[in-house]
């Protein structure tokens, strides 16, 4: 049994009373929350760390009593792509999540035309601006 | 109106690459797309006291162009879609060998999706936010987004004839270890 394993056991035994393994501010464990489970393409020191926050983010939804949806979110999320549909269905061994990532890396890594720093400054320079309707 | 900081003006300069990505994704068309960046951009600015810092930004811009792209499409009809690619993917598209579909047989596949779904899977596959960003982002139930994307996914698979393929291969750690995942 893997350290990640032993981290799923024992979610799914005790995700109720499972401790927190850092005390952390409600704002802090928004935050964590909000890092993502979806994250992909991670390696196991990453998954055993996001287990470990995945463990905080129960504790946070617990007490916003939004647990049961997202147990099964952390769960899936903690267990990567290794079970088909439940799992998560567009990480790294998934020929449609690579090609994803792929198609959209190449549009994010596009050149900016100057227009939009010119824009900015423009908008910068009108301030206080009218009001647009 | 209180001026907007400099801080904001970065950040706003900074979430363009992945605008624009969105955008893209969304038009199908790269024109269309630079100019809904451009009034997301406006937008943004002008209603930038409704941000809160320390919440997401990149999160709060994708909502504003998301709504401004589906008020055009309402404004305007449904107006024939002219995306860049248009069609290409109607054309047969050859049986992906595994690893081996082309990124243009993707392109064209996506293209094919029914807006909602190739949102939502663009969000969640690609521009790596949460399930529960994604739906307030869309302004919907993080249930609907995650029945978006498993339908847009097999819509893809079927288009692109993957079948069954996390059953087969190897799994996301040792596709890692292997490097398979890298290609």
């Amino acid at each position: 049994m893997t350290r990640l394993d032993g981290l799923q056991a024992m979610l799914i035994a005790s995700p109720v009373r499972t401790t927190p393994l850092f005390r952390k501010s409600s704002a802090d464990m928004e935050r964590i929350g909000r890092s993502g489970v979806l994250n992909v393409g991670m390696g196991n020191q990453t998954r055993v760390s996001l287990a470990l926050c995945c463990v905080e983010r129960l504790e946070f939804w617990e007490y916003k009593g939004e647990m049961k949806d997202m147990t099964k979110d952390i769960l899936a999320g903690a267990a990567g792509g290794r079970r088909n549909g439940v799992g998560d269905p567009l990480g790294p061994n998934s020929e449609i999540g690579r090609k994803l990532k792929q198609y959209y890396d190449e549009l994010v890594s596009d050149n900016v035309p100057d227009r939009f720093a010119q824009l900015l400054s423009q908008l910068e320079k009108a301030e206080p601006a009218q009001k647009k309707d | 109106m209180a001026a907007v900081s400099q801080g904001f003006k970065t950040d706003l300069l900074g979430a363009i690459p992945s605008l624009r990505a969105f955008a893209v994704s969304l038009t199908q068309n790269a024109d269309k797309a630079d100019d809904l960046v451009q009034e997301t951009l406006v937008k943004a600015w002008d209603k930038h006291e409704s941000f809160q810092p320390g919440t997401n930004l990149k999160a709060w811009l994708f909502t504003i162009l998301r709504n401004e792209f589906y008020s055009q499409m309402r404004k305007r009809g449904r107006e024939v879609q002219d995306s860049d690619g248009i069609m290409t993917a109607r054309l047969a598209v050859h049986p992906a060998q595994h690893g081996q579909l082309d990124l243009k047989d993707f392109r064209g596949a996506l293209e094919q999706l029914p807006e909602d779904q190739r949102e939502a899977i663009i969000l969640i596959g690609a521009s790596g936010f949460s399930y529960e960003e994604a739906a307030e982002i869309c302004g919907c139930a993080v249930g609907t987004i995650k029945s978006r994307v498993s339908r847009a996914r097999t819509r893809l698979q079927e288009i692109l004839k993957i079948s069954g393929e996390d059953e087969y291969g190897p799994d996301a750690i040792s596709a890692q270890v292997t490097g398979t995942a890298a290609h």
